[in-house]
């Protein structure tokens, strides 16, 4: 029982988890992009979209490997958290 | 690295493959198909004759949309190259609302070519699997993710075949299918990945349009933005009248592209001043799946300003879809790449009986879910093939003049893939297997021999006027249908104690 | 491109022989670690002039790398089921 509810859990985060991290890697990046005036707006969306499935990529593997749920679902939500962070700091800039 | 970070690995693998496989073999092996989509078309209407040759086409064309598309908004003119001997005019308004003409060699000669779905089919049902409405797209999309999330822990899991490169031990059936493969998955490694990244990059932002809906808008308007298109003409009463001789544009491409290398051409607006002839290159010499565009004036001829060059992002996106689609491939690597994509396939199809023998292998009593997986191998690996054969046949058979003629091809498509699966849940599963196989070999062996009943002169022809896509085909389906036959008998001579049997039938085609 | 198709084929069968298993089972004999050497080396290098072969063929470098990749993936594959007859033949 403990043991399918640890996958359940794993699961949820590599599916959900990772499309949300992935989502949210994808808005926080554009602006980093802009700044670095590596490409116009239009052009880092694109870029960022692109880069974003391999964030989702591995989001799904480290929910693999994580050795407990718990872990994992904290490294989730601090990497939510990080990526907040850029998108409101490169607001305010 | 943690010990138990390959166990983790192994049941990734077992289980993204698992509940995707099925899907995965389906979209691969149809969309394996869709590398020779002009061909198979070709092949589907017959009535098409050896155009390619035919002295200037594209004059003829155009006094054709002269005589017959007065005042149309739209023209286009697609001509044959080496992959396909369909040549044909369109008129009308708008994308949706044009008609079609189909034109041979001889001057004025009309064909009308027989409705039919032809390969496109494959191209269009592996990503939306007829579920165009419902989702399909995301279903083939989620597909892709899943098969690199299996490629990639696949490479833990079958870590010994690094080790022993190149080896593949045939002395018992489970160890030479799970050498088998490994051996594949390495071989098709970078297809595979290849494969799914540039598949799930044709849909990025309508898998994940967050971003885009952020900052710019929907996809369309991104993709206007980073590759801006011409400026868009008003339609208008007709004012003026669209040249009636191509030769002088054509001497400006030829000497611009080299000869033979228009793929398309497209007059916007042809009755207004404004006007304009805009002209494809065939994709031979581009990864990009836009080739180059000329762009000229309707009524003078005159070279306009053409596309300003798309962006790098929007390039780089292109380059995947291209890749994806290998319009770029010549005959040797087309073939190359399908000779991947079938083994990819069957990659798929022995990963499937391989998880299933080894659990009956261990088991005393079955679980329900062996015999679902049991029973969905069968139906899809040997039903699919079944499935396409049923198409094809269907082509044949079906009265030519039919009505949605096109549509009832699929419903014969779907309907009898439905029966496999019925047909592999009522029997047992040796008989299923063997059944379906032997019913493909037979479809197989009959479509050449109901070909050759109906018109004989088709062959003649296509003997006559090396009509390579045809005779090609045709000897193809027969080698198909071989080794259908072949791993079928072998199933049937198998003693039944062995309870399962492999399903990588494809490997040898 | 024959040519570098056949020099592809080459190296992959020089790479395969420089393993003990394999070089065991086509040549019936122990593998000296000078020959190991000699076949590796012959083998990379082989590869890498097929390589140079096509991009000097074709046009297109982004094709030539498509066209290459595919035929190493079938190149690889034909060694292996020919080294998987000649073990059998044993």
């Amino acid at each position: 029982m403990k043991h399918k509810l640890d996958v359940l859990f794993r699961l949820i985060a590599a599916i959900l988890g990772g499309y949300l991290v992935s989502i949210g890697f994808s808005i926080a990046f554009v602006p980093v992009l802009v700044w670095l005036k590596l490409c116009s707006q239009a052009e880092a969306v694109m870029v960022a979209t692109m880069l974003s499935y391999i964030v989702y990529f591995a989001v799904i593997i480290v929910s693999f490997c994580r050795r407990s749920p718990w872990l994992l679902w904290r490294d989730l939500l601090l990497s939510l958290c990080l990526f907040s962070a850029i998108y409101w700091g490169m607001e305010a800039l | 690295m943690k010990p138990d970070f390959r166990k983790n690995m192994v049941w990734l693998h077992t289980y993204s493959g698992l509940v995707m496989g099925w899907l995965l073999f389906t979209i691969f092996l149809t969309g394996t198909l869709a590398y020779f989509n002009p061909e198979i078309t070709q092949w589907m209407k017959p009535e098409l004759q050896k155009v390619s040759n035919t002295a200037n086409m594209l004059n003829r064309s155009l006094d054709e949309l002269h005589a017959r598309g007065e005042g149309a908004s739209g023209w286009s003119i697609y001509l044959p190259n080496n992959r396909t001997e369909h040549w044909y005019i369109q008129w009308g308004e708008g994308r949706r609302n044009r008609t079609t003409l189909s034109l041979g060699s001889e001057l004025k000669q009309v064909i009308e070519p027989r409705e039919s779905a032809g390969g496109n089919f494959f191209r269009v049902f592996h990503y939306t699997l007829q579920l165009r409405g419902y989702g399909g797209r995301y279903y083939s999309g989620i597909a892709a993710m899943f098969m690199l999330v299996a490629v990639f822990s696949g490479i833990f899991t079958h870590r010994r075949f690094f080790r022993d490169f190149f080896t593949l031990r045939i002395s018992k059936l489970q160890k030479a299918l799970t050498d088998f493969h490994g051996l594949i998955g390495i071989v098709t490694m970078p297809f595979c990945i290849m494969i799914c990244a540039t598949g799930i990059m044709v849909y990025v932002i309508m898998y994940m349009p967050f971003s885009s809906e952020h900052y710019v808008g929907t996809e369309r308007q991104l993709s206007s933005v980073l590759s801006p298109g011409l400026e868009k003409l008003a339609p208008k009463a007709p004012t003026s009248v669209p040249i009636t001789n191509f030769s002088e544009i054509e001497r400006k491409i030829d000497a611009t592209w080299g000869e033979k290398q228009i793929r398309r051409v497209t007059f916007e607006q042809p009755f207004t001043e404004a006007g304009r002839i805009i002209v494809d290159r065939i994709k031979d010499s581009t990864l990009s799946r836009q080739s180059d565009r000329l762009v000229f004036s309707a009524h003078t001829g005159e070279p306009l300003k053409g596309y300003l060059p798309a962006s790098t992002a929007a390039e780089v996106r292109r380059v995947f879809f291209g890749l994806h689609e290998a319009h770029f491939a010549d005959t040797g690597l087309r073939w190359l790449l399908f000779l991947l994509g079938l083994l990819s396939s069957a990659l798929i199809a022995s990963g499937l009986t391989i998880w299933l023998m080894k659990r009956l292998d261990k088991v005393r009593k079955r679980h329900v879910s062996h015999f679902l997986v049991e029973r969905l191998n069968i139906a899809v690996i040997a039903g699919l093939p079944l499935a396409i054969m049923a198409f094809f046949l269907s082509n044949r058979l079906l009265p030519v003049m039919l009505e949605n003629r096109a549509e009832i091809e699929v419903q014969v498509f779907l309907w009898t893939w439905l029966l496999c699966f019925l047909h592999s849940f009522l029997r047992q599963a040796k008989n299923a297997w063997v059944e379906q196989l032997l019913a493909t070999a037979l479809c197989c062996f009959l479509l050449p021999m109901i070909d050759l009943i109906q018109d004989s002169q088709r062959l003649l022809d296509a003997f006559n006027q090396i009509n390579l896509p045809y005779l090609i085909f045709t000897v193809s389906i027969l080698i198909v249908g071989a080794c259908f036959m072949k791993t079928a008998l072998w199933l049937k001579g198998k003693p039944v104690s062995n309870k399962l049997n492999k399903g990588s039938d494809k490997s040898s085609c | 491109m024959l040519i570098s198709i056949f020099l592809q084929t080459l190296a992959l069968a020089c790479l395969s022989l420089a393993m003990d298993k394999h070089y065991n089972a086509v040549v019936h004999g122990a593998l000296a670690t000078k020959r190991k050497v000699v076949l590796r080396i012959l083998g990379w290098v082989s590869l890498l002039i097929s390589f140079g072969l096509l991009i000097a063929q074709q046009p297109l470098l982004a094709i030539a790398v498509v066209d290459w990749l595919a035929w190493l993936s079938c190149n690889i594959l034909l060694v292996a089921l020919l080294l998987c007859w000649k073990s059998v033949k044993r």
